[in-house]
């Protein structure tokens, strides 16, 4: 199957809008710029003509150029670059640590923006990975964020697991609890796995954002699009859903009203580990996503 | 009601451990990619392509820890704009200082000279109106006087030294206002500061019925408090223009959905925002950070390009068909002849703007929030002041 190019006419024309003459890159640069952002969105298939047209339209064209002309190792398009978005990148740094301990990613990301020398002599610059889906500085701060998140997730992954005998790995004893203890604490916690599943993705989003994440409601809002105090009002409505979900769930087990009082009881005098890692887990289809470089 | 309020607080902290504990718990292979995720963040997928990262964000506590991060280090619409990121550069330029303080001067020694306040912004065409409050300041002067307020204080939460926020939160960065009456007016504020209701917010709020009228169940209801991180509006200064001002199509048939309201607080905090072509075939939308146009009343639609986030927008003009103008804080003014493709031209002067009336694709005329105004007749390359 032959790849999908785009036709001469609409690279001429993306080409006039992207201001791409401004820094010196050709059509053709552009149309495979734009062509490896097409083929990343909707794979090597022929994207459908609306499809298409609303992906073209949505592009940031001229942000894509200045990429294309830092990609290519052009002089002015890389004083403007350090000018306008350097300094973005290393504030964003700054945001993730304060201390500095960001800035070593922040230079190696520039650093590879820049280009990395290819055995074959040729320069291929990170910069080449925008297709200009987004802004140039919320692409460039996404690519900090994964780089930051990934390297917290490998060193978390390196940490020693706690010696046997140290205070870490041995278990709190616990007082001791009534017979129905551990029965009522399954059935809610079951119960409260069985609600969160029923939730909206939204909602779902806006709970993690809030107690796995620990976002501000403001930055909560920020991602959503919806105001901080929509936000603080729609987490306390869920949380109050969940709540008559889970009452309703143990009145449904059999459980009188004293009964459902001693399960919230049980569980808000549990203080033992809570081991939910299958409690989030998505479904088998749930998740329509077919692969990292799909989205 | 104590009962109710135990058993949310049971839930909530059930809620913080369960996420917490499944937080390091990869969900699949698939992720999402950086491109993705910061074309999701400023809202430049289709309705399908977003709800399709939307679900899997919620499932995924790899991309939720991803896009979690982006946030945090993602400034605010108008931090953004103050900083000058991505072509705000001449906000930064060396000359612009003593051009500012220049200009400044200039604007005490003319208001000094007329002796009077400089004019709020008035209505420059059939597109623009001032109203003394949106419906949407109605309805949130109408919360804080019902027990709604209270209810929406004790749901925001109360944590030790006045800090609302929900309950169960472990930790979070928090604002303590100095006395509860700063506290109260904070959250009033924010209350106040609160856009109307999206589509999203309204099947949130139908699903979930009337459940957040009800008294508060998580927090004691003694303190009042501002919700976790909120900026508050500043109070407006004095030669700000009135609190609201909507604008909508002179085509009196165009349904009052159209209308665009556009805040103009102390900081200029900006609402929804609707643009209609005057002659009713064009309409263009703030959704997040973009501005989506649509041709036609009953079409689509979709993501418009800007050379800058929506959220400094402030109001907009459409002359006709594809052709619109929209103006924002900093001097910041787009024009577009096609509805989709926005340019920023070159700004009047360094002020927030917060009006503009085009006649043409060429002609138009801004107000800056003192009063001052500006027209081009050649597509913003110069200005001349009125």
């Amino acid at each position: 199957m032959a790849v999908w190019q785009l036709d001469a006419s609409a690279a001429e024309r993306l080409h006039r809008d992207a201001k791409a003459a401004h820094w010196g890159v050709s059509i053709d640069t552009l149309a495979r710029a734009i062509e490896r952002g097409v083929r990343h969105v909707f794979g090597d298939d022929p994207p459908e003509p609306m499809r298409l047209d609303r992906h073209l339209k949505s592009l940031r064209l001229e942000e894509l150029a200045l990429a294309c002309a830092c990609a290519e190792g052009r002089d002015e398009a890389w004083e403007h670059f350090i000018r306008e978005y350097r300094p973005g990148l290393y504030r964003a740094a700054a945001a993730i640590d304060p201390s500095g301990g960001a800035r070593d990613l922040a230079d190696a990301l520039y650093g590879e923006l820049f280009g990395l020398a290819q055995r074959d002599g040729t320069r291929r610059s990170h910069l080449e990975y925008f297709h200009g889906r987004s802004s140039l500085a919320t692409w460039l701060r996404a690519v900090l964020a994964q780089r930051h998140v990934d390297r917290t997730r490998a060193v978390r992954r390196a940490a020693p697991l706690p010696e046997d005998e140290s205070p870490a790995a041995l278990a709190a004893p616990g007082p001791s609890q009534p017979p129905e203890h551990a029965r009522f604490v399954g059935l809610l916690r079951t119960a409260l796995a069985a609600a969160l599943d029923r939730l909206d993705p939204r909602g779902r989003l806006r709970l993690a954002c809030y107690y796995a994440q620990g976002l501000t409601l403001a930055q909560i809002g920020r991602t959503l699009g919806e105001h901080e105090a929509t936000v603080s009002r729609q987490l306390a409505r869920t949380r109050m859903a969940l709540r008559e979900d889970v009452e309703r769930q143990l009145r449904e087990a059999g459980l009188n009203d004293a009964a459902i009082g001693e399960c919230f009881a049980a569980v808000s005098a549990d203080p033992g580990p809570l081991d939910l890692a299958d409690l989030l887990q998505p479904d088998e289809g749930k998740n329509p996503v077919g692969g990292r470089s799909r989205l | 009601m104590d009962d109710q309020r135990r058993r949310d607080d049971v839930i909530a902290r059930e809620l913080n451990r369960a996420f917490r504990t499944t937080a390091a718990a990869a969900a699949d292979e698939s992720h999402l990619d950086a491109e993705a995720a910061a074309a999701w963040m400023d809202r430049r997928l289709d309705a399908s392509a977003a709800q399709s990262i939307e679900a899997h964000l919620a499932a995924c506590a790899e991309c939720q820890a991803l896009v979690a991060t982006l946030a945090r280090i993602s400034p605010a619409p108008e931090e953004e704009a103050a900083a000058g990121a991505g072509g705000w550069s001449w906000w930064r330029r060396p000359w612009l200082v003593p051009a500012a303080a220049a200009a400044a001067l200039a604007i005490v020694v003319w208001v000094s000279q007329a002796q009077r306040p400089a004019p709020a912004p008035q209505p420059e065409s059939t597109q623009t109106r001032v109203e003394e409050k949106s419906p949407h300041l109605l309805e949130a002067e109408e919360f804080e006087r019902t027990p709604k307020a209270r209810s929406f204080q004790d749901q925001a939460g109360t944590a030790p030294g006045g800090a609302a926020q929900p309950p169960g939160r472990p930790s979070e960065q928090r604002r303590v206002a100095s006395t509860p009456v700063a506290a109260d007016q904070e959250l009033q504020a924010v209350a106040a500061a609160q856009p109307a209701p999206t589509a999203a917010d309204r099947a949130a709020n139908e699903a979930t019925g009337r459940a957040a009228e009800q008294p508060a169940l998580d927090a004691p209801a003694s303190t009042k408090a501002t919700v976790g991180g909120a900026t508050p509006a500043p109070a407006p200064p004095a030669a700000a223009p009135p609190a609201a001002t909507r604008q909508e199509s002179s085509a009196s048939a165009a349904p009052r959905v159209f209308r665009e309201t556009a805040r103009v607080a102390g900081n200029l905090r900006a609402a929804d925002l609707l643009v209609v072509a005057a002659d009713g075939t064009s309409r263009w939308r703030r959704a997040g950070m973009s501005i989506e146009f649509a041709a036609g009343a009953t079409a689509i639609f979709a993501a418009a390009t800007l050379p800058l986030d929506a959220g400094v927008l402030t109001a907009g003009s459409s002359p006709a068909g594809t052709v619109c103008w929209l103006v924002g804080r900093a001097g910041a003014v787009l024009t577009t002849t096609d509805g989709l493709r926005f340019a920023r031209v070159n700004p009047p002067a360094a002020i927030d703007l917060v009006s503009v009336a085009a006649t043409d694709a060429r002609s138009a005329t801004v107000t800056a929030i003192d009063g001052r105004r500006f027209h081009t007749a050649d597509q913003g390359a110069t200005w001349t002041p009125q």
